[in-house]
């Protein structure tokens, strides 16, 4: 069975990276009470412009239909959404706040199956190109 | 554990991928262009349907060399019969065979 590659899933990713992107930035000026009592002030930019990069990056690359953005950008997400879960696991101090930090570090899970995936093709890709 | 640890690690380890990522980009960009999802598929279609070729045509030509190696088989066991009935009439005129030798 070949590969196959869905366009509509780049206008589905395309909207989850923005998405990512506009957050970052808002949490830039406005940042989650859980991180504030999590991060240092610089870390707590740096979160965010995790969160920025890695969606612009990743956003970037799903609109020019290359990969690379998302080699880059999936990791920042990754770990910028797992910053974010431990942060609400630990000191959101509300209950709800469990279960949204499970759902974020399944989010981080998400991203990184992502980036491995897109890792193993290039790899296999530049394998075959050696061996041909 | 410490928790300034924990965000250390995720912090680190968001870089370090970034890094790999960018590795790749870099390693990508020296060997040629940098190609989409879809193509990169596209030519793992391409090489496995090329090795799929190259399993088939390898196995046709092993087909074609056991035929081979039946026609032969056919062949020594055809001599080996004649040789078996040109004794036996020697041994039934008086004559001594002379010692066979090893065919295998």
């Amino acid at each position: 069975m070949p590969w196959r590659s869905d366009k509509r899933n780049r206008f589905i990713y395309g909207g989850m990276y923005s998405l990512l992107l506009v957050a970052g930035a808002f949490f830039a000026f406005y940042p989650s009470q859980a991180i504030l009592n999590a991060l240092q002030s610089g870390l707590v930019y740096a979160w965010s412009g995790f969160l920025v990069t890695g969606g612009m990056s990743s956003f970037y690359g799903v609109a020019r239909n290359k990969w690379h953005g998302e080699m880059i950008g999936l990791p920042l997400l990754s770990a910028a959404n797992a910053i974010f879960a431990v942060a609400l696991f630990l000191y959101a101090q509300t209950t709800p706040s469990y279960g949204f930090g499970l759902i974020f570090m399944a989010f981080s899970f998400g991203c990184l199956a992502r980036w491995r995936e897109l890792r193993r093709l290039v790899k296999l890709i530049e394998g075959s190109r050696h061996g041909s | 554990m410490d928790l300034n640890l924990i965000f250390t690690i995720l912090f680190g380890a968001g870089s370090g991928g970034a890094i790999i990522g960018i590795q790749n980009v870099i390693k990508a960009m020296r060997s040629g262009k940098v190609q989409s999802e879809e193509t990169l598929l596209s030519r793992i279609d391409a090489d496995n349907k090329k090795q799929q070729e190259m399993r088939l045509a390898a196995e046709k030509r092993a087909d074609d060399a056991e035929k081979e190696a039946e026609g032969y088989r056919k062949q020594r066991n055809g001599a080996r019969e004649e040789v078996a009935r040109l004794r036996w009439f020697m041994i039934q005129q008086g004559l001594t065979p002379p010692e066979s030798g090893d065919d295998t």
